[in-house]
């Protein structure tokens, strides 16, 4: 099997789907390539192609990420200019390298993530109160967060899980950016964050009205934070 | 529209208001000259599995001088918004208000989504009823199998298009385009539509009442209004248009898979089947058409799953090769081939073997009754040897679940009918314990349906069962399906007693549709929204007893409400179908056996298609 690595971006209509649909729209763009994808062994044969991680619903994502595995060698370029004129709109290839099949699983590998949230401020709001909210949420000793889990509502901390936190104005707008906990343990939302800032009275308007993105996805080595794309 | 991307963060499945799948069309809408919004009214995972949205799709938007876009029922939670937001429903493709296009056409695929037609058409900004919409609100036109007895809907649609839609949607957009380009108004067009085969404008029509509240007579009220409007069927099927470039869905589909219309038609004779009778005659498509067309849809689609569909697809007279031909090409990008529906036979199971069918589990049987005598009086033409010799086969063959449909309230059942069906679904499980199925893994799932009498149809005079009687039957089988093996379900006798109202309904129950919907009534097909009460007070509102049209054996003589519309085949053969069914005879299948004569080949010039080894032949010539 022959590995590769692909960024891509989810936006436009395609930041509606579901990380699921996402998954089975991007299984028929390959075969539409007609990329030789790999399959799993078994009575239901699954094609093998890897997420870094599930993107919330409406965020969209500047440079995702998926491992494709395919059964014969391609050339990277082939791979992406046959696939890039196929995809939905809104899902646009950024590159697609080979990556060594020893490495480790993309899923596994995802440690942080990179978000920002963008929103129309309020009249009257100067970056300094802007600075100020950040200041506070990240001396916060415990922040807490309500989700909906299978069993109920459930509450934890989300403090540990927040590393960088940043807003600013921009252009009229106000812009958060922050570095947060991502993949299979720990991992923390954008809009848990923004719902901090609103919970605490910083920030003016209403969660819908701001737009998110994610913008980044990485691995720790050592104490290096290093990115996956 | 900013407005609607606030609205999609805090809608369930969000993906289904966004439009821009693969495959979609967004044309520009000042170069066209008649824009068109294709109306499901229903959710969009069931409208995007729904194989005539695709066909129409490509077909207007393969014309220059036009556009199509679609539209579903939003989801009740979408609707609060967009009433609370007072934004309107919108397309998916331009996201423009129903009320922006020219013509808002409607599929009418199922009775209970009626309530949907008419909160859709005032979500879009679009009024209901056909009478007060004015002259720059879109003319409003209906399709779909229940136009053939459209009668409860007169009242909201400008005209409905019976039949078969792929030549018949040129016509009618030409002449649309023509009267938009002379300056004619509604009525005007209308007129023109009307003298097209296939078109019925229900306002052109008078309908009077006895005091009994049946129907005394239709009558055209203009000269040169056809007495009786016939339907359409498209004579070459296999040079028809098909689309093998579908819109993909966002969201998962309820069938999500590529779909290769094998053929269209039935010749099996099921009595109670509306589908057998108004898509008569069988027309195969050929077996190299339909290799084509299944290899080009697989590499536009990319879809791991390609159903051959037909109203039963293992009678397709070139299934082996097809399947074969098929495989080949699918095989290194493991797509696989189904089937939508089995006949009992072991033909049926070695295919689905053949198909890999195997790894989902379950095989599916509608031997629809539980005794020989009864599935003789609806002519369903399987035998509980045939039957087990198919289950053991499936079992052999690796399936560990068989799922069986029936029909309960069909005309003349008894106790023993019922007992019949429990004794089926027995003897599979034996059939399945000898054939070594393990023990924990045999299940056997007995889904029941209540019979509706549909228009056009040997049943169409039957009375259905009263609902509590439904309910009775059902808690019936119940008690007699213990066994833990068994899964027992069963469709909502209320809801049958409302499909069986519209089904065989007239113009009055306009009123009561409209009070209904008043009342809150939406996806009356979804057992969380069905309210009964609702509608009864709706009836009551209207003066009118449901029970009136469910339950009512309607007379040979009586005017029936659909008696204007023509399907081909005669009252005659009906009647005559209907009686036999009462003397337990079988009708032979026109396909391999005799013509009945039915009344379709002659009355529309057509004839039965066969795809046999030397190409397409015609069951004249098949026969001799
Ligand atoms: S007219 Fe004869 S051949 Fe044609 S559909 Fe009817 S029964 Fe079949």
């Amino acid at each position: 099997m022959f590995r590769y690595r692909i960024t891509f971006r989810k936006e436009g209509p395609a930041r509606w789907i579901g990380h699921l649909d996402l998954v089975r729209l991007f299984e028929q763009a390959c075969r539409r390539a007609g990329l030789p994808l790999a399959y799993s062994e078994g009575f239901n044969p699954r094609s093998r192609l890897v997420f870094a991680a599930p993107l919330p619903v409406g965020v969209a994502g500047l440079r995702e990420l998926v491992d494709a595995y395919l059964r014969v060698p391609v050339a990277p370029e082939l791979v992406q200019a046959r696939l890039g004129p196929v995809l939905p709109e809104g899902l646009t290839l950024v590159r697609v390298k080979r990556v060594p099949r020893e490495e480790a699983n993309l899923m596994a590998a995802v440690r942080r993530a990179a978000y920002r949230a963008e929103g129309r401020p309020a009249a009257g709001l100067c970056e300094a109160a802007l600075t100020e909210a950040v200041q506070r949420v990240l001396q916060a000793g415990e922040i807490k967060s309500v989700r909906q889990g299978k069993k109920g509502p459930k509450e934890r901390d989300i403090r540990p899980g927040i590393f960088a936190l940043d807003a600013s104005l921009e252009e009229g707008k106000i812009v958060v950016t922050m570095l947060v906990q991502a993949g299979q343990e720990g991992n923390v939302r954008p809009e848990e964050v923004t719902a901090t800032l609103w919970r605490l009275g910083l920030l003016p308007g209403a969660p819908e009205d701001f737009d998110y993105y994610r913008t980044g996805l990485y691995t720790v080595a050592g104490d290096r934070t290093v990115s996956l794309g | 529209m900013r407005d609607v991307e606030r609205l999609l963060r805090l809608v369930e499945k969000p993906g289904r208001y966004v439009g821009g799948e693969y495959n979609a069309v967004k044309k520009d809408w000042e170069k066209v000259k008649v824009r068109v919004a294709f109306a499901f009214p229903d959710v969009y995972e069931v409208g995007m599995s729904h194989l005539g949205l695709q066909i129409l799709y490509a077909i207007v938007n393969g014309r220059p001088d036009a556009l199509m876009e679609r539209v579903f029922a939003p989801w009740p939670d979408m609707e609060a918004l967009l009433r609370a937001e007072r934004i309107p429903l919108f397309s998916l493709e331009s996201r423009r208000a129903l009320s922006d296009f020219d013509i808002l056409a409607f599929t009418l695929q199922y009775e209970l989504t009626y309530t949907n037609v008419l909160n859709m058409m005032e979500l879009g900004g679009v009024s209901p009823l056909a009478a007060e919409r004015r002259e720059s609100e879109p003319l409003v036109i209906g399709g779909g199998p229940c136009a053939f007895n459209p009668e409860p809907l007169a009242a909201f649609f400008d005209l409905f298009v019976l039949g078969e839609g792929e030549e018949v949607v040129h016509e009618l957009l030409d002449a649309y385009i023509r009267a938009r380009q002379e300056g004619k108004g509604r009525q005007e067009f209308l007129r023109e539509a009307a003298a097209i085969d296939g078109v019925y404008v229900p306002s052109f029509y008078e309908v009077r009442y006895q005091e009994d509240g049946r129907i005394a007579s239709v009558r055209p009220l203009y000269p040169g209004i056809p007495e009786k409007v016939t339907k359409r069927v498209v004579a070459n099927l296999d040079g028809a248009p098909f689309p093998v470039r579908p819109v993909i869905p966002w969201v998962e589909a309820v069938h999500d898979r590529g779909m290769i219309e094998i053929f269209r038609g039935c010749s099996r004779g099921c009595r109670f089947c509306q589908a057998g009778i108004i898509y008569r005659p069988v027309r195969e498509k050929s077996l190299e058409r339909l290799l084509v067309q299944g290899r080009e849809l697989a590499k536009n689609t990319g879809y791991e799953e390609i159903s051959l569909t037909s109203l039963s697809s293992v009678d397709y007279s070139r299934l082996l090769p097809l399947v074969d031909g098929l495989i080949e090409t699918f095989t290194p990008d493991k797509v696989s081939i189904s089937l939508p529906s089995l006949r009992a036979d072991a033909f049926a199971v070695e295919i689905a073997r053949r198909l890999q069918e195997v790894r989902k589990g379950t095989l599916t049987f509608a031997p629809e009754a539980g005794t020989q005598r009864l599935r003789n009086v609806i002519n369903k033409r399987v035998t509980r040897e045939e039957l087990l010799r198919a289950v053991e086969a499936a079992f052999a063959s690796g399936w560990l679940r068989v799922k069986l449909y029936f029909m309960v309230g069909l005309p003349t059942e008894t106790e023993e009918d019922l007992d019949g069906i429990a004794a089926l679904a027995g003897d599979v499980l034996r059939v399945g314990e000898e054939c070594g199925v393990p023990k924990g893994k045999l299940r056997v799932t007995v889904s029941v349906a209540c019979f509706v009498p549909k228009a056009h149809t040997p049943f169409q005079w039957e009375p259905q069962v009263p609902r509590a009687v439904l309910a009775e039957k059902i808690r019936y089988l119940k008690r007699r399906l213990k066994d833990r093996r068994i899964d027992f379900d069963w469709h909502d006798p209320e809801m049958s007693m409302l499909e069986a109202v519209f089904a065989r309904g007239d113009r009055r129950l306009g009123a009561v549709l409209l009070g209904a919907w008043r009342r809150g009534c939406r996806f009356d097909g979804w057992r969380e929204h069905f309210s009964l009460a609702r509608w009864l007070e709706a009836f009551a509102e209207a003066g009118l007893q449901p029970e009136d049209y469910a339950q009512r054996r309607y007379a040979y003589g009586e005017v029936l409400p659909w008696d204007h519309i023509d399907v081909g085949v005669s009252r005659e053969f009906l009647i005559e179908e209907h009686q036999r069914a009462y003397r337990g005879e079988i009708t032979p299948d026109c396909r391999w056996e005799k013509c009945m004569a039915c009344g379709v080949c002659p009355a529309f010039g057509v004839a039965p298609v066969l795809a046999e080894e030397d190409g397409l032949v015609s069951l004249p010539d098949h026969l001799s």
